[in-house]
This record gives C-alpha cells, structure tokens and sequence, in this order.
C-alpha cells in the first residue's frame, strides 16, 4: 500500500483523481468487505488521513498487547486499515476513551480488560460496519450529568457488538441514533451493590431502528434493556433477571418484536409503555414481586399481542392500562397473585384459549364501565361448571373476576380478610346472583382442561445461553 | 373556637410529603419512581398528594382536573435530589447528556439557575411553558427526538 500511495503521489495527477484513484485501491486491497457502498464512503473518510499520516494505517490485523510493539488499543486502531482487525491479547488497558473512527473489528484474545477506572467511556463507535468482540469492559462509574457507557456506538449503521463481559458498568451498551445494529451473546453484571439512583441501563438504546438483542444475560442495573424511540427491534432468548425497575423497558418505540426470554426476580417483569404494535411471544416473566411489581405491564398501548407466555409467580402477572386491540392467546397465569389487571382503559381485549390456575385473583378489574374484553375458551382451575355434551368446554359461563376483588381494587386493606368465611360466602353468593361483578368479564365457553399448550420459553433461552457461552470465547488465531 | 381554626389552616395548608423512591410509583405513568433527582408531586383540592416519577407526567396529570382542584404542584430541584420546590416558583430546562425517567430532558431548579452539569438545549421555562407542551403531544411528544433536535422556541 504504501508504495502505491508513493506513485500516485509521483505522477502529478489532479488531486482529486488522486484521492479517487486511492479510495480505489484501498476498496480493491481490502479483503472480505462485502458493502461497496459502505466501503468507499468509509474509504473517503479514511483516505486523506493514510496519506497524512505517513501512510501508516495499512496493516490488515494490528496485535495488540501491554508488552508488544503496540501497546494500547487506541495505536492499534490508528494503524489498521479499514475493513482490518486489531486483535487485544490478554491483560489490563488502561486509556483515554477509545474512538473506533473506522470499519473494523476489534477483538479480545484470553479476555483482555479494558479499564475505565471510574471516570470513563470506555469504547466509543463512530463508523459504520464495526465489530467489537471477546473483551471485558469494567469500572464505568456512574455519573449525575451523562449516561457513560462502555460501549457507545453513534449516529452509524451495522455496528456488531457480540460475546463481551460487562461489568462494574453504568450503563453497558448504549445505541444512539443507529440503524442494523447488534447486540448479542453478552453478559452484564452492572456495578455492585449500587444505589437505585445511581444505576444505568444494560442496554439501552435510543432513536434507533433495525436492532437485534439476543442471548444476553443481564442483571444488575436499573433497567435491563430500555428503549426509547426504537423501531423495529427484534428481542430474543434474554435472561434478565434481579434489575432493580425493569428486565425490559419499552418506551414510545413502535413496531417491535420480543421472544423466548426470561424476565424473573426484576423490580418488575416488562413495561411497554407508550408505544405501538408489539408482540410478545413465548416469554417468561416469573417472581416479580413487590408492592407494585408486574409481570407484564401495558400502558397507553394500542395493538399489543402476547401469545404463549408464562405468567408464573408474579405480584400482578399482566397489568393492562390504556390498552387497545390487546391480544392474548395461550398464555399461563399459574400461582400470581393476580392474573390479569384490566382498568376500565382497556379496549377491545380479547382473551383465548390462557389458562389460569393458583391465582389469588384469575382476573380483577377497577370496576369502571368502560372496560371492553372478551374472553373465550379460557380454562379457570376454580371452574366448577359441567361438560354434559362433552365438546371440552364448560355448559355454564365463567365469571373469573371474583366480587371480592373488585372490593380490593378499591379498599386494598380489605386484603387481610382474604380468607375469611365471610369472604367466601360473599363469592359464592355472587356467582350464584351476579349483581356486581362486570356483566362483560365472562367467559361464555371455559375450557374443561389446560389448553395454552406447553411453556417452550425458559428452557430455549437457557439452552441457547449455555451453548453460545461456549462460542463466546473467540478460538485463538495465527497471529499476522 | 381557637383548636377548631388551628385545626381548620392545618388542613388547608399544603405542602410536599415524602416519597418512597423504589417503591412507589407514578400516579400517571405507572411506572416505579426510582429516581430522587427526579420527580413530582399534586396535591388535589381534596388534599390527597400524588407522586410522580417525572415533571411531565405531573404535567399530564395536572391537564386532567379543573385548576380548581389542583392546590399545589411541587418538583425536584435540580441541586438537591429529593428537594421538592413548588413548580410556579421554579425554572424548567430541557436538558441532554443524562437521561430523565420519561426521555423529555426536563428538570427544574429552584434558583433560576441553568442546572450544573448538564447541556441545556432549551430554557429558562415556565411550569406553564411545560403544561403546553405536553398538552401539545402528550409526554411521548414531549419526548419526541425531533422535537427535542429542534429548539422548541
């Protein structure tokens, strides 16, 4: 490469020519980059500095490591070429905020750390088509005026960011303003023993769009994954578990898709909140508990979908406020303290084929009248109905939302008499004489037995989890 | 006569109570209120005091009633988290670089001072500035990126 720079330089062509000559050579020498777009609107940008710079920034793979030739990750940056690898081999750096201004990969060998000794960015992005991989990112004190991360990726496209250990963190990774960007194979442990205040987000994303989330195992910070003005992101066999407000946290971002993740032991399970289109699919929200932990909880929604989730062991399994067009089929509520949480808000809910058992509550409701749902084909464990014709679902209607706790909704403290006899006469009463329990919360055909199917969710995410924890050591290299 | 009158101003005064922050949560947005440097309160004309996670969710609340019914509305100064100022006395900016509960940027402060540490885009504004904005696009417009890249003046 340099020699060529040399003879470009040598033949007194038009400067521009020239540079458009080099951005040539440099898109031609560059093995294995696919985007031609993306490659010469980076060679442009790369291009005048290699000639400035000696030509120097030439090589195809720079080795890193605290006792060789190259010592810190920011020189091994300044001199690979676009498209190139800078490869950290193990051991502690310690730098000023490394920028990575070109397409690369940069890449952990034997989990090098990158050390931010309290007062730091770690990694900050700023081109398109960059890798980072196989590094252990730490001590991103948490400030009151920024949100400092380890990893920043800016205002670029196609940044990778796959199988790195975060921890001692604020905020982990955080996109801002990207587009087709990744986030997988992670782990985040965020800064211990932190006070709520003090504590970011594991991943947290904002005004971005085309964004996958899959496989991290995340715990620790204040919300799991949060994204603002997200559009098009697909969330997938996570663990998120033990964050202090949400394992996942959906605000005013449209259009979005999660799947086969664990949401368990969160100051609450999921919030989607503000938001458009979104759907749920096979997740697990377990153990959220709390005065006022969900589950699940939808707030000023329109067109959500849940379908085969696992509602297990929560304080309220699905809160539903300000809801429209919600869809909820095949679910299981087992063992929350409520079910399902419907405020008069909610419009046009309809409930199929979710079993509800070992709930204090199946379903409640504040009681307001504007309420719409539907149920239908739902199995209740406390049915007490009959199948005289044998098709599998119950001749008498189900009303799941017991008398009793529509008092609650209103006078929590009548909770304490729960399992008072005068309680559960006052239900049985009221299902004999239904005269104040919603006349809409019925579910006119209950299912004699369990029909959501089996959960599929927990276990894929933990099975995927423990093999990509495998892979995400990356295998040594020949080094050059 | 005289207990009844001290009774009597005790009840009608109002002023900003406690928040348990981890634990309570927003009376509009529903979400938990975590935050100290944040946060709101109202307290209705029936003395009942409302906690809020962010300024514009007081904001949003605060739309929702008559102005009769509204007897005071309070919000974290800046300076000093947890301190709860009342929201006519104080300056509203619109602030990037550290992320607020709801995504707007907006904090207050007490002093007329811009808050320190922070970028402000926008500001100084009035609590009435902030009930407009959010009577505008609600609290996701408020927080809209495009509304928040433009200057809002």
């Amino acid at each position: 490469m340099i020699p060529c720079t040399d003879r470009i330089r040598g033949w007194h062509i038009p400067a521009s020519l020239r540079f458009a000559l080099l951005i040539g050579v440099l898109t031609i020498a560059r093995p294995g980059q696919e985007s031609t777009a993306q490659g010469s609107e980076t060679g442009i940008h790369v291009a005048p500095a290699t000639a400035l710079d000696t030509g120097i920034a030439t090589q195809a793979v720079v080795e890193v490591s605290p006792t060789g030739a190259v010592s810190s990750i920011a020189d091994g940056i300044r001199l690979v070429r676009p498209g190139g690898r800078v490869v950290v081999h193990a051991g502690t750096y310690r730098e000023p905020m490394i920028v990575i201004d070109r397409p690369m990969v940069l890449e952990g060998e034997g989990w090098p750390t990158v050390d931010g000794e309290g007062d730091r960015e770690l990694i900050r992005i700023r081109a398109s088509g960059v890798t980072v991989r196989g590094l252990r990112l730490t001590r991103v004190g948490a400030s009151m005026t920024e949100d400092r991360a380890a990893i920043r990726a800016m205002e670029v496209r196609d940044c990778t960011i796959v199988g790195n250990r975060f921890d001692d963190t604020y905020y982990g990774v955080y996109l801002q303003s990207t587009e087709g960007c990744s986030v997988t194979d992670n782990d985040f442990a965020g800064i211990p023993h932190a006070s709520e205040a003090l504590t970011g987000n594991a991943i947290h994303l904002w005004s971005t769009r085309d964004v996958e989330i899959a496989r991290n195992r995340i715990s620790g910070h204040r919300d799991g994954i949060y994204f603002e003005f997200v559009r098009n992101a697909v969330v997938s066999e996570n663990v998120s578990e033990q964050n202090m407000r949400y394992g996942l946290h959906f605000m005013f971002s449209d259009s979005c898709r999660y799947d086969r993740n664990i949401f368990r032991h969160n100051g609450s399970g999921v919030a989607v909140m503000y938001t458009n289109v979104v759907t749920m699919t096979d997740n697990q929200f377990a153990d959220n508990r709390g005065g006022a932990a969900y589950g699940l909880l939808l707030k000023e929604i329109a067109d959500p979908v849940l379908i085969g989730n696992s509602f297990v062991g929560n304080t309220v399994a699905l809160m539903a406020d300000g809801a429209t067009r919600l869809i909820v089929e095949r679910n299981r509520f087992t063992d929350n303290g409520w079910g399902v949480r419907l405020m008069s808000s909610v419009q046009d809910g309809r409930f199929t084929s979710n079993d509800f058992s070992g709930n204090t509550f199946d379903v409640s409701t504040n009681g307001g009248s504007g309420l719409s749902a539907k149920f239908d084909g739902n199995w209740f464990a406390d049915y007490r109905g009959y199948d005289l014709d044998r098709d599998g679902f119950g001749d008498v209607p189900h009303r799941p939302v017991r008398l009793f706790s529509i008092l609650v909704a209103r006078y929590e403290t009548m909770l304490v008499l729960q399992r008072s006899l005068f309680v559960g006469l006052l239900d049985a009463a009221e299902r004999a004489l239904p005269s104040l329990t919603p006349a809409a919360l019925v579910d006119p055909r209950p299912a004699m037995r369990p029909v959501a199917g089996e959960p599929t969710a927990g276990r894929s995410a933990e099975s995927a989890l423990r093999s990509t924890r495998v892979h995400s050591q990356p295998s040594p290299r020949a080094a050059g | 006569m005289v207990l009844a009158l001290v009774t009597l101003s005790a009840c009608s005064q109002s002023a900003p109570r406690e928040i348990a922050y981890g634990e309570e949560t927003c009376e509009f947005c529903r979400m938990t209120i975590t935050d100290p440097r944040h946060g709101a309160q109202v307290q209705t004309a029936h003395g009942r005091v409302l906690a809020f996670d962010a300024i514009e969710c007081a904001a949003g609340f605060a739309l929702t009633l008559p102005e009769s019914e509204i007897r005071g509305v309070w919000v974290v100064d800046n300076g000093e988290a947890g301190r709860f100022v009342p929201a006519s006395g104080a300056s509203f900016w619109r602030t990037s670089g550290a992320s607020t509960p709801m995504g707007s940027g907006l904090v207050a402060t007490a002093d007329g001072q811009p808050p320190t540490g922070l970028t402000v885009e926008v500001g100084p504004l009035r609590w009435e500035d902030v009930l407009e904005l959010v009577k505008v696009g609600g609290v996701r417009g408020a927080a809209e990126p495009e509304v928040r890249r433009d200057t809002m003046h």
